[in-house]
């Protein structure tokens, strides 16, 4: 399975100039990290690969599964970590996750497991709201891992994160993607996440040689 | 299922939430709500008093009878006086009923009393009267025998009480009754035709209007009409101008409703579009997340409406409606009839308006909202 992004090009509502232009770049079943400075378009790549923005030219597949953008593939097969908070601050962690898995389908069993591995088992009945920024990440970590997602996203996983926190994250996802069943992408600065990818692109870089 | 369950469940969690912490839109989305019920329920009350009004004045008289006068003069008395027809039969077919009078220009002396008017009618029985003199009072006792002169001829007449199209067409003054035969030789001098028709519909008053007005312009005849057609007009207007602004204060309450909660769920809506976006994310869909807003807000509209009526109700049951002339606002409880409903048919129209600006925010790209 891969991710084949096909002569993309985006521009931003209003903006005068595509953040890419032409870009072609595939992202095979094994954990690719991401680099490059701030605002070269490592996210805006991440989000069009996941369907969140549509191209301004060029296709995105996914190789084997539907079309990114659809229900279907929110649903089943995605999994995405955003920077920001990106969990339901009312709910409690366990809900969390429970929410995620059920609407993919995936057992819900599989949420204790990951719950026991980020070290959020006894925080489980918590609100979200209630819960520090390094423990809502790898609330973030756990519910995008229960789902079992066949394309796992993440966009600066461990930005902000104390050692203690960023390698909690780092043997999680390792454990996740030792199948080599998932596209795994990740967009970070943070180098402690190096030892866990296969591939390394500095998208500065490959934007230079692509133009 | 369970995750759709969940996922209603968790809209309403933060919904609550949002009333919790914001209660001065919550507060103002009801207030708005029941102030415009409260001037739906007046425009509505106001109009039905007015209605009520008109009725009554309608029930003082017989609402639908119509009265056509002509004056015939002496030259024509005698040959209307000998045919069988006296003149009312052709009014027959526009109504229920039809009275022809024959009022003879002279009148009778009976007793020491003032003089009273004479009128035939061409078949007494059809007024319970057989054939004989009638004294036609309520001042006297029935069945009593008085005396009475007309012109020379004296006679003697037994009291009744009036019928009612002679009470109609009288007045309420006495009158000596008696058939054409007998009184013949008073008519012979000229009277005035006097037909009563019971129309069976507005429509057959404005008829006969219509018609009495043709025979004047084509026969050259004298008919003068006398109708409630003007008042019965004036009701069919008040009718539907209650009709109209029904849906005039339902319009206007959606419209007004619709840009307050719109502009209150948009401000609200920026706030959360951050959450919906990542609810989104897991493949709710957008039209999940709309019937949500659609239906707090329609539950807000219609509860801040019956709440208005509710208050409107609370404030009547502890005034004295009467010393305040107002007693038409005590019927403020029978809004929950078909017009009440209407209000709230469009209190939630206006929340389903309010959505449209949500709608339009719930189509920009995830990608654009989520960071």
């Amino acid at each position: 399975m891969k991710i084949n992004c096909r002569s993309l090009s985006y521009r931003y509502p209003g903006a005068e100039h595509c953040v890419f232009k032409s870009l072609d770049i595939g992202f095979p079943n094994h954990v690719t990290l991401l680099r490059g400075y701030s605002g070269c378009g490592k996210s805006t790549l991440l989000r069009l690969a996941a369907g969140f923005l549509k191209p301004t030219e060029g296709v995105v597949e996914v190789e084997g599964l539907l079309k990114p953008g659809t229900r279907e593939f929110f649903r089943k097969h995605l999994s995405f970590v955003f920077q920001d908070l990106n969990l339901l601050p009312l709910a409690s962690v366990e809900r969390n996750l429970h929410l995620s898995s059920q609407i993919a389908g995936a057992p819900v069993e599989l949420a204790r497991k990951w719950l026991e591995i980020l070290g959020l088992w006894d925080l489980r009945k918590r609100p979200v709201e209630r819960l520090s920024g390094g423990q809502r990440q790898r609330v973030a970590i756990a519910r995008a891992l229960a789902k079992q997602p066949k394309v796992l996203i993440l966009d600066e996983p461990t930005s902000g994160l104390d050692v203690d926190n960023a390698n909690i994250i780092k043997t999680a996802v390792k454990e996740f993607t030792a199948s080599g069943a998932t596209v795994c992408v990740i967009a970070t600065h943070d180098q402690r996440l190096d030892e866990i990818a296969d591939d390394l692109v500095d998208f500065h870089s490959f934007l230079s040689l692509a133009e | 299922m369970t995750w759709w369950i969940f996922i209603h469940f968790y809209l309403w969690q933060n919904s609550l939430r949002r009333w919790w912490e914001q209660p001065l839109s919550l507060l103002s989305k009801l207030v708005v709500a029941g102030l415009l019920g409260m001037l739906g329920a007046f425009v509505i009350l106001g109009l039905r008093e007015l209605g009520a009004q008109l009725d009554r004045r309608l029930n003082d008289r017989e609402t639908l009878a119509v009265v056509i006068s002509e004056t015939i003069p002496k030259s024509a008395a005698a040959g209307i006086i000998s045919s069988e027809e006296t003149g009312g039969d052709s009014w027959r077919l526009l109504g229920n009923g039809v009275s022809t009078f024959l009022q003879a220009a002279a009148s009778a002396e009976v007793g020491d009393g003032p003089r009273v008017p004479v009128v035939a009618v061409a078949n007494p029985e059809r007024h319970g009267l057989v054939d004989d003199f009638y004294l036609l009072t309520r001042r006297l006792p029935e069945n009593q025998a008085v005396e009475f002169l007309v012109g020379k001829h004296r006679s003697e007449a037994w009291t009744r009480l009036p019928p009612d199209d002679v009470n109609l067409l009288m007045g309420g003054r006495d009158v000596l009754m008696g058939d054409v035969v007998r009184l013949s030789a008073v008519l012979s001098n000229g009277f005035t035709r006097s037909t009563i028709l019971h129309a069976g519909s507005l429509a057959d008053v404005r008829t006969a209007h219509d018609i009495g007005m043709a025979m004047s312009r084509v026969e050259g005849r004298q008919l003068v009409i006398q109708s409630n057609l003007r008042i019965l007009l004036e009701l069919e207007k008040v009718r539907s101008i209650q009709a109209q602004s029904l849906w005039w204060v339902t319009i206007g309450s959606s419209a007004v409703l619709g840009l307050v909660f719109g502009s209150l769920a948009w401000m609200e809506f920026r706030e959360e579009r951050y959450l919906l976006s990542l609810i989104r994310t897991f493949g709710v869909g957008r039209w999940t997340l709309l019937a949500h807003a659609l239906i707090e807000n329609c539950i807000l509209a219609t509860g801040g409406v019956l709440l208005g009526f509710g208050f409107l109700q609370l404030v009547i049951s502890r005034m004295n409606l009467d010393a305040l002339k107002m007693s038409w606002l005590g019927a403020a409880g029978s809004l929950y009839g078909s017009e009440g409903q209407v209000l709230l048919l469009g209190a939630a129209l206006g929340g389903i308006l309010a959505c449209l600006p949500i709608a339009i925010g719930l189509r920009k790209p995830l990608g654009l909202v989520l960071k």
